[in-house]
C-alpha cells in the first residue's frame, strides 16, 4: 500500500501533473466560492479539458476540483451566509454567527483545519477498508452485480429529490436514455430512429454538462448583484486563523466522530455530503459541554459539518470503485471520467492493478492541503469573487463549456444535445426530479442490461434469489422501498395509541 | 405541530401550484418513454426484454405523477398546506427527520430566482444558449463564441469596451487552453 502510494505520489509530481493539479485547486475553490456552480457541476464541466491528459492525471485533476470546492464553498458559508455547494450548509449556523461576532478568521481556520483532518481521516479508512472491499468484490457473479445497481439505484431514489417514486420516474428514464445505442445481445442498433449519430447511444459529456451546468448558469445569470460580508461587532476582539487550529485540536472528539459519520455516510449512495454534515453538526452539538452555544457561534458547530463533509469522500470512494455506484454527484462525475478514460471502473478496477486507485487517494488529499494552505493564506479576502457579477460570468462558463463538449469529437450535435440537456436539467431541478438519480441510471443502464442478460444465460432466473448476496441486495431494495410507509403507518398507530391512552 | 392553515398559503406559492409547468415536463418524460416503450415493440425478443422491464414500469409511474400533477393543479390550496416545515433542531433530531432536511437543504439550493426581472433574464439566457448553438453548428467556434459572447455582454448593460475586452480575453483563454495547450482545436 505505501509502495502505490508513493508510486501515486511520484506519477502525480511528474510533469505536467502538478500544474493540472494546481489548475484543479484554483479552479475547485473559485467555483467553491461562486455560489451556485458546485464541485460536482464544476467536474462535469471540465471532463473535456481531461482529454488531452493521461488518465491517471485526467481523474487526478477531476479530483483536485471536487476536493478543493468544498473548501472554496465554507469561506462563503462563513463570510457571506451562503453555503458554496450544499454540503456547506451546515456550516452556515454557527459560521456566519462567529463572522458577526469578529471572529470570522477562527471559523475560517477551524473549518479549513477541520476539513483537512476529515480528509485525512475519511482516505485513511478508506485504505484500511479497501483490502476487505476487494475481496468482496471477488464474491461478486452476474446476478449480484445486478441487484448491487438496481439496489444503488433504488437507495439512491429513495434518499435525492423530494418524492421517492419521482427519483425512481427519474431512474427509469436514466436507463432508457443509457439503452440507445447498439444492442449488447445483438449487436444491432436499437432506438436510433434511422439516425447514424445515436448508434453510439447518447454521449456521457454532453449528458453530464448539460444536466449538471444548465441549471446553475440559469441561476447564475438571473443574480445580478453581488453578496457583501457580515456587519461585525466593531468591539469584538479579533481572531486569527491560528485560534482555528487550537479550536480544532481541543475539539478532537468532534473531529474523531465527525470523520466516522462522514466516512459512513459517503458509503451509502444517495445525498452523501449533506447528509454526514447534517448529521455531524446534530452529534456535535449532542456532545457538547455547551449545547445552548449552538446556532450562536459554537465553534464545534463549523468543525463538525466540515470534517463530516471530507470525510465523505473517502466513504464514497468506496462504492464507486468496487461496484461502480456512485454515491454523489463529484462520484458520479468521477465515474464518468473514469469510464470515459477507459479505466474499468467498477469490480474491474479493484481486481487489476490500483495505480488508479492511489492516485485518487493522493489527488484527494494534496490539493486540499494546497487548497487549504491557500484559504489560510488568502482568508476573507477570497469573498471578492462573489462580487463578480453573474451575468457576466455564467456566458463565460456556458462557452467554455460548450467549445469542451464540442472539442471532444468535433460533433455540432454533442453541442445541441448539451443544450437539450441543459433544459431537460432544469426542469427535473424545477420539478423535483433528482438529476443524480438521472445520471447514475445513465451510467449503469449498460451494466444492469448485460448483467440481466449474463444472469439469465448462466444461472436463469433462479440466479437472482438463490445467490445469498443477490438475496440480502433484494431484501435491501424492498426494505427501502417498503420500510418508510411501514414505519410511518406504525408510528402514526402508536401516535393514535398514545392519544387514546391520554383521553 | 402545527400545520399552517390553508388561508395563509403564501399566494406566489399557490401561483406557482397553479402553474401548467410540472404537467408540461411530466408529458416531456412521459413522450420520451412512451416512444422507447412503443419502438421497443418492434425489437426482437432478447433486445427488448429489460427495456420493457423497465420501460413500461416508468411509464406507468409518469401516467401517475402527471395525473398527480394535473389534480395539484386544480387543486393547489389542499397541496400547498403540506409544504410547510418546522425548522429542525438538528441536536435532538431523528436521523429520518435529519435525512429529510438534507433533502430539502439540497433542492432548496437549486431553487432558480423568482421574479418578473429574473424570469426575463432566464428567458433571455436560454434563447441566447440556442442561438450560440446553432451558430457554432452553422460556422464554427471560432466566429460564434465572440460573436455570442459579445452579444449577451452587450445584452445585460456592459458597456461595448468592456464586453470588447471580456469577449477578447476569453477568446485568448480558449486559444491558449484549447488550441496550443491541449492541443484540441475548436
Amino acid at each position: 500500500m505505501i509502495d502505490g502510494l508513493a508510486g501515486a505520489f511520484t506519477d502525480l509530481m511528474t510533469w505536467p501533473s502538478p500544474l493540472y493539479l494546481m489548475l484543479g485547486v484554483v479552479l475547485g475553490l473559485v467555483v467553491g466560492i461562486l455560489p451556485g456552480i458546485g464541485g460536482g457541476g464544476a467536474m462535469a464541466l471540465l471532463i473535456p479539458f481531461t482529454f488531452g491528459m493521461s488518465p491517471a492525471h485526467g481523474i487526478a485533476f477531476l479530483m483536485a476540483v471536487g476536493a478543493s470546492s468544498g473548501i472554496g464553498g465554507q469561506i462563503t458559508s462563513i463570510l457571506v451566509s451562503i453555503p458554496g455547494d450544499p454540503p456547506n450548509a451546515a456550516t452556515v449556523i454557527d459560521g456566519y454567527a462567529m463572522t458577526k461576532q469578529g471572529k470570522a478568521a477562527e471559523a475560517l481556520g477551524a473549518a479549513t483545519w477541520g476539513s483537512m483532518f476529515g480528509a485525512v481521516f475519511g482516505m485513511a479508512l478508506f485504505l484500511i477498508v479497501l483490502p476487505l472491499a476487494r475481496n468482496l468484490v471477488l464474491a461478486f457473479s452476474y446476478p449480484d452485480f445486478f441487484m448491487i445497481a438496481v439496489a444503488g439505484l433504488v437507495v439512491i431514489s429513495s434518499l435525492t429529490g423530494g418524492k421517492v417514486h419521482k427519483g425512481l420516474a427519474a431512474a427509469g428514464v436514466g436507463l432508457l436514455v443509457s439503452f440507445v445505442g447498439l444492442d449488447p445481445v445483438s449487436g444491432n442498433p436499437r432506438f436510433a430512429f434511422g439516425t447514424l449519430y445515436l448508434w453510439d447511444g447518447i454521449p456521457l459529456v454532453p449528458a453530464l454538462v448539460g444536466l449538471f451546468a444548465g441549471s446553475e448558469m440559469l441561476a447564475l445569470f438571473s443574480v445580478r448583484g453581488s453578496q457583501s460580508l457580515a456587519e461585525t461587532d466593531p468591539d469584538a476582539p479579533v481572531s486569527r486563523m491560528i485560534d482555528g487550529l487550537y479550536s480544532t485540536l481541543r475539539a478532537w472528539k468532534t473531529v474523531i466522530v465527525s470523520s466516522f459519520i462522514g466516512f459512513f455516510a459517503g458509503l451509502v449512495p444517495g445525498i452523501s455530503g449533506t447528509l454526514a454534515a447534517f448529521v455531524a453538526y446534530g452529534q456535535a452539538k449532542r456532545m457538547s459541554k455547551n449545547p445552548d452555544q449552538f446556532g450562536h457561534g459554537a465553534v464545534e458547530g463549523v468543525i463538525a459539518p466540515e470534517t463530516a463533509n471530507d470525510a465523505d469522500k473517502g466513504g464514497g470512494l468506496l462504492p464507486t470503485l468496487a461496484f461502480g455506484i456512485p454515491g454523489g454527484v463529484i462520484m458520479a462525475v468521477l465515474l464518468s471520467g473514469l469510464i470515459l478514460h477507459g479505466v474499468p471502473a467498477g469490480p474491474n478496477l479493484l481486481r487489476g492493478d490500483l495505480h488508479i486507485v492511489y492516485v485518487l487517494v493522493v489527488a484527494a488529499l494534496l490539493p486540499r492541503f494546497v487548497a487549504g494552505g491557500i484559504v489560510l493564506a488568502v482568508g476573507t479576502r477570497a469573498t471578492v469573487l462573489t462580487r463578480m457579477r453573474g451575468d457576466v460570468l455564467a456566458p463565460i462558463i456556458t462557452v467554455i463549456a460548450l467549445i469542451g463538449v464540442y472539442a471532444l469529437r468535433n460533433e455540432p450535435i454533442d453541442v445541441l444535445l448539451a443544450l437539450v440537456f441543459s433544459y431537460v436539467g432544469y426542469g427535473m431541478e424545477a420539478h423535483g426530479f433528482s438529476r443524480l438519480t438521472f445520471i447514475i441510471a445513465m451510467v449503469l443502464g449498460s451494466l444492469i442490461e448485460s448483467s440481466y442478460h449474463q444472469t439469465l444465460q448462466t444461472f436463469g432466473l433462479r440466479g437472482f434469489v438463490t445467490r445469498p448476496i443477490a438475496l440480502i441486495l433484494l431484501f435491501v431494495t424492498v426494505a427501502t422501498l417498503a420500510g418508510p410507509p411501514i414505519l410511518k403507518r406504525i408510528r402514526r398507530r402508536r401516535l393514535v395509541e398514545v392519544g387514546g391512552d391520554r383521553k | 405541530m402545527s400545520v399552517p392553515a390553508s388561508s395563509e398559503v403564501d399566494p406566489q406559492l399557490q401561483e406557482r401550484l397553479r402553474s401548467v409547468d410540472p404537467v408540461v415536463f411530466d408529458i416531456v418524460l412521459l413522450s420520451f418513454a412512451s416512444v422507447i416503450v412503443f419502438s421497443a415493440l418492434g425489437l426482437r425478443p432478447g433486445s427488448r426484454l429489460v427495456p420493457l422491464v423497465i420501460g413500461i414500469p416508468t411509464v406507468i409511474a409518469l401516467v401517475a405523477q402527471t395525473a398527480l400533477d394535473i389534480f395539484r393543479f386544480r387543486h393547489p390550496v389542499q397541496e400547498a398546506s403540506v409544504t410547510g416545515h418546522d425548522p429542525l433542531d438538528l441536536g435532538f433530531a431523528r436521523l429520518g427527520e435529519v435525512v429529510s432536511a438534507a433533502v430539502r437543504e439540497e433542492a432548496e439550493d437549486t431553487v432558480l430566482p423568482t421574479g418578473e426581472e429574473a424570469r426575463r433574464r432566464q428567458l433571455l439566457f436560454a434563447l441566447w444558449a440556442v442561438g450560440l448553438g446553432v451558430l457554432a453548428t452553422l460556422t464554427t467556434f471560432y466566429l460564434a463564441a465572440p460573436i455570442g459572447l459579445f452579444a449577451i455582454l452587450l445584452a445585460v448593460g456592459r458597456s461595448p469596451i468592456k464586453a470588447l475586452l471580456v469577449t477578447g480575453g476569453v477568446l485568448a483563454f480558449l486559444y491558449l487552453t484549447f488550441d496550443l495547450l491541449l492541443n484540441v482545436p475548436f
